[in-house]
């Protein structure tokens, strides 16, 4: 008797893990290869600070980001990266134009943001791969942030 | 050109210790230069321009190459100023080395001569950004210092004019992972040998449209390997040309300086078989 409770126990516990395992799967889908590559959230996180870091004491982009909330910048920038990358968030932030609208964003700056990123990827140790990945899924709004 | 290498020295000095910024794209994203001044893939020209400068600044190079066959020796000093990433003007002077020929003629270890002054302006697209690859036409004029052994050989001129039009696109990511850089150009041009045997020949006096072609892929931020293909006219009856492959690694530890390293084969030249060799190039650039 006792052994059959146990053997009914087993199987419910499985049951209800493969379950609540499903509805997750369902809620939440699977995050891509890129964002556990770079890390999930931590390491997302943890990127976005070594941007700032690297950016904030470069003369080429320091008078833009005078002009940042560094702590929205902070958050908007994470969901933003790790939405693209393929993880569980959704940038809740307002569309690339329009955040950069009236920043006078040239060429020169554009790309020294580009750098940034790279030295950045490099401190966190990103395989190179991982962080062209990422770079390719930012270039595309290169039309959106530079002023011909 | 003896003098070459203390001008290229000094001018090192000049700009590595010049205070201005050395401009706003990306490291690499300039190319090299090519044996004929302009910007590309050591013997192809690309779409992108000299030096490091965008759209509202001016850029250039000043560099010195020295290719080393055997038979052959080719010395190049050259540079370029790019103006708002819009139009270069580049100038090169080559200089050849007859190491086995001349004295195979009499004429002991000869060197001849030969000016490249080029013009090249960016048409279109961009290197990385937008739907476009980067295109530029660009055009050569080449005259020649000394033509008596050109002459000898069959070439009919000692200078001609020359068009190209190049596209190049680099893809992030394109390659497993690694940027990955392409160019696709074709050449309206009747040069020998690009020019140093002259222009036209006793079997053509008139151009033709030859390819040139490089793949590249990028290490990362300072190292990049890559391959050149130029397609070559053959109009000099006395020996056939053939067309010129190398292979390349490149260097780019700063805006300032970048080096290449290639192996060159430029196939059979002006008799001499198969001439392959080491080419080595040193980039200033601001």
């Amino acid at each position: 008797m006792r052994a059959y409770f146990r053997g009914v126990s087993l199987i419910v516990v499985v049951w209800l893990a493969v379950f609540l395992a499903g509805c997750q799967g369902v809620a939440k889908r699977q995050p891509d290869a890129l964002f556990v590559a770079l890390g999930g959230e931590p390491g997302l996180r943890a990127l976005v600070d070594e941007f700032i870091a690297v950016s904030a004491p470069d003369p080429r982009v320091a008078p833009t980001f005078a002009h940042t909330e560094m702590r929205r910048f902070r958050q908007k920038f994470y969901e933003h990266l790790c939405e693209l990358s393929g993880g569980p968030c959704v940038y809740s932030g307002d569309p690339m134009a329009e955040v950069h609208r009236g920043l006078n964003i040239n060429e020169m700056q554009f790309n020294a943001v580009v750098e940034n990123l790279q030295i950045a990827m490099a401190r966190q140790d990103y395989s190179q791969p991982t962080q062209n990945r990422l770079l390719a899924l930012l270039a595309p709004f290169h039309g959106d942030i530079v002023v011909e | 050109m003896p003098s070459a290498a203390p001008v290229f020295a000094a001018a090192l000095l000049l700009f590595g210790s010049a205070a201005a910024s050395a401009g706003g794209q990306l490291l690499a994203t300039g190319g090299v230069p090519t044996i004929e001044g302009t910007a590309g893939g050591g013997v192809v020209p690309w779409a992108v321009l000299a030096g490091y400068g965008t759209s509202d600044e001016w850029g250039g190079n000043v560099y010195y190459s020295n290719l080393d066959t055997g038979d052959y020796r080719l010395d190049v000093a050259g540079g370029a100023l790019t103006i708002n990433n819009r139009v270069e003007f580049s100038v090169a002077r080559q200089s050849l080395r007859l190491s086995t020929l001349g004295p195979a003629l009499g004429l002991g270890a000869i060197r001849l001569e030969q000016d490249v002054y080029g013009v090249k302006a960016r048409l279109a697209g961009d290197l990385i950004y937008g739907d476009w690859p980067q295109i530029a036409l660009g055009v050569q004029h080449k005259r020649h210092r000394d033509f008596a052994i050109p002459a000898a050989v069959g070439a009919v001129d000692d200078s001609d004019t020359e068009l190209y039009l190049s596209a190049t696109r680099l893809f992030l990511a394109g390659a497993g992972g690694y940027n990955l850089l392409l160019n696709a150009g074709a050449r309206y041009t009747r040069a020998n040998q690009a020019g140093l045997l002259g222009f036209g020949g006793d079997q053509g006096r008139s151009a033709k449209l030859q390819a040139e072609l490089s793949a590249v892929v990028l290490l990362n931020r300072h190292w990049a390997v890559g391959a050149d293909y130029r397609q070559q006219p053959d109009l000099l009856g006395f020996a056939r040309a053939e067309d010129w492959k190398d292979v390349f690694v490149a260097w780019f530890p700063n805006r300032r300086f970048s080096g290449v390293l290639a192996y060159v084969d430029l196939g059979d030249v002006a008799t001499l078989r198969s001439q392959q060799g080491w080419y080595l190039s040193l980039v200033a650039n601001w």
